[in-house]
């Protein structure tokens, strides 16, 4: 008899599940919000949890759609998160999630796939999440301003979001960063999960 | 007074869309007196007294403390305080949202909205599973404090790197657990069902909700036109 390659009601609780820790994971990651400088470092923090969970989920739940299901919450999390950040922040998720969905196909054994499909994942964090920052920075810097944020730590942000190639930088620290998750969620399943006869 | 599951939905995303674009202090102080006001409208144990404290405190803290504190504490202070006193909007129709719904009742109004299963169960079974996340993580703090895990270690980074696991490895135990055992109580009360599913607790929208829907809207418009009203 085949496995069944459709997800189904157990499945989905599964991934419901970690999709709440994902969206967990992010409101931790915002403990990198406390500065100016260190905002911009939000994704990446974040990246490396999602980076963990991304490869329980791939073993868990190993089945086309999985990714799509995991980042419900996540997306429900961005769309309170305001107007347009909401928006564009959860189409691109949901966008990029389908993206690691065609990279990992029903080939969800092999670690080199799931990390390069956890690293595309990611990117929402690093380039949507980013792009209003580094595209429409005055804008974004008014904003923040109006919303009563220190003179200082806004001039700290117009200047740290000026410099365009940082943006590159946040992408390539996102990507290492998930990289590093990957491989901790790896050591976990290795040393834990599988000995404990979870996956 | 308990309204539509749906309508809380509509408050949260339109108390989020206020959040982001209004800049007056007045207008947010109405927006959550409104929003405490309803929750003291919709029963027993819905308002929550320290929440509303909170709230009160991250205000002062804005507009009272941080401009007389130095400019370094203020500038450490002024991104958190802010992110989080903008926050406090949606934060209090969650709570309204989570205090007045019944999972059941989630569920049964999402799919009288033609929202797939693919959406209603994640969701229905992230929201049943915040208070069982909160308390694993609090039994899982208790055990690593009682053992004192890193007690022999005096690198900082195998410290870290320990405690990381000490914390993570039991939650993610306890959770994937968790979800089959969720997911073996599911298939028997027959969550693969190909059948419709019946909706037994959906309720339609009443004269409240759409007040209330109205009510927000307003607001929202109100505040969009005094954030670009002059644009315009």
């Amino acid at each position: 008899m085949e496995p069944n390659t459709k997800m189904q009601g157990k499945d989905y609780i599964t991934c419901g599940i970690l999709s709440l820790m994902n969206m967990v994971g992010m409101i931790l990651s915002s403990v990198m919000n406390i500065s100016g400088y260190t905002t911009i470092l939000y994704g990446a923090a974040a990246s490396f949890f999602v980076g963990i969970l991304f490869v329980i989920v791939c073993c868990k739940v190993p089945k086309f759609g999985a990714i799509l299901v995991f980042t419900i919450v996540p997306c429900i999390y961005f769309f309170t998160s305001g107007l347009i950040e909401g928006i564009t922040g959860a189409v691109g998720a949901l966008l990029l999630a389908f993206a690691a969905e065609l990279i990992l196909k029903n080939k969800r054994d092999s670690m080199k796939r799931i990390t390069a499909a956890a690293i595309v994942y990611t990117l929402y964090m690093s380039v949507i999440g980013s792009a209003e920052s580094f595209l429409f920075t005055d804008y974004y810097c008014d904003a923040a301003l109006a919303h009563g944020i220190n003179e200082t730590v806004v001039s700290q942000m117009r200047d740290m979001y000026s410099v365009k190639p940082l943006w590159l930088v946040v992408i390539v620290s996102t990507a290492l960063l998930t990289f590093a998750g990957t491989y901790v969620g790896k050591l976990i399943m290795r040393k834990h999960l599988k000995k404990a006869g979870i996956i | 007074m308990k309204l539509d599951v749906r309508t809380y939905i509509i408050l949260t995303v339109l108390s989020a869309t206020c959040a982001s674009l209004n800049t007056d202090i007045r207008v947010e102080t109405g927006i959550m007196l409104s929003l405490f006001l309803l929750q003291l409208l919709s029963g027993r144990g819905v308002f929550m007294p320290k929440l509303a404290l909170t709230y009160v405190i991250f205000v002062l803290t804005e507009y009272v403390l941080l401009p007389v504190l130095p400019e370094a504490a203020d500038m450490i202070l002024s991104m958190f305080v802010v992110n989080v006193r903008n926050f406090f909007p949606v934060l209090v129709c969650i709570v309204l949202l989570y205090k007045n719904t019944r999972v059941s009742e989630m569920s049964a109004s999402l799919t009288q909205m033609g929202i797939s299963r693919k959406v209603t169960v994640p969701v229905a079974v992230a929201i049943r599973y915040i208070p069982t996340l909160k308390e694993e993580w609090e039994h899982i703090r208790d055990a690593m404090r009682m053992r004192s895990i890193t007690a022999g270690i005096t690198n900082p980074f195998k410290r870290i790197a320990c405690k990381f696991e000490c914390y993570l490895v039991p939650l993610f135990v306890s959770s994937l657990k968790s979800s089959d055992e969720l997911a073996a109580a599911a298939v028997s009360r027959g969550i693969e069902n190909p059948a419709k599913p019946s909706c037994r607790n959906y309720r339609p929208m009443g004269m409240r909700d759409y007040v209330t829907i109205v009510l927000a809207l307003a607001v929202t418009v109100m505040c969009f036109l005094q954030r670009y009203g002059r644009q315009i």
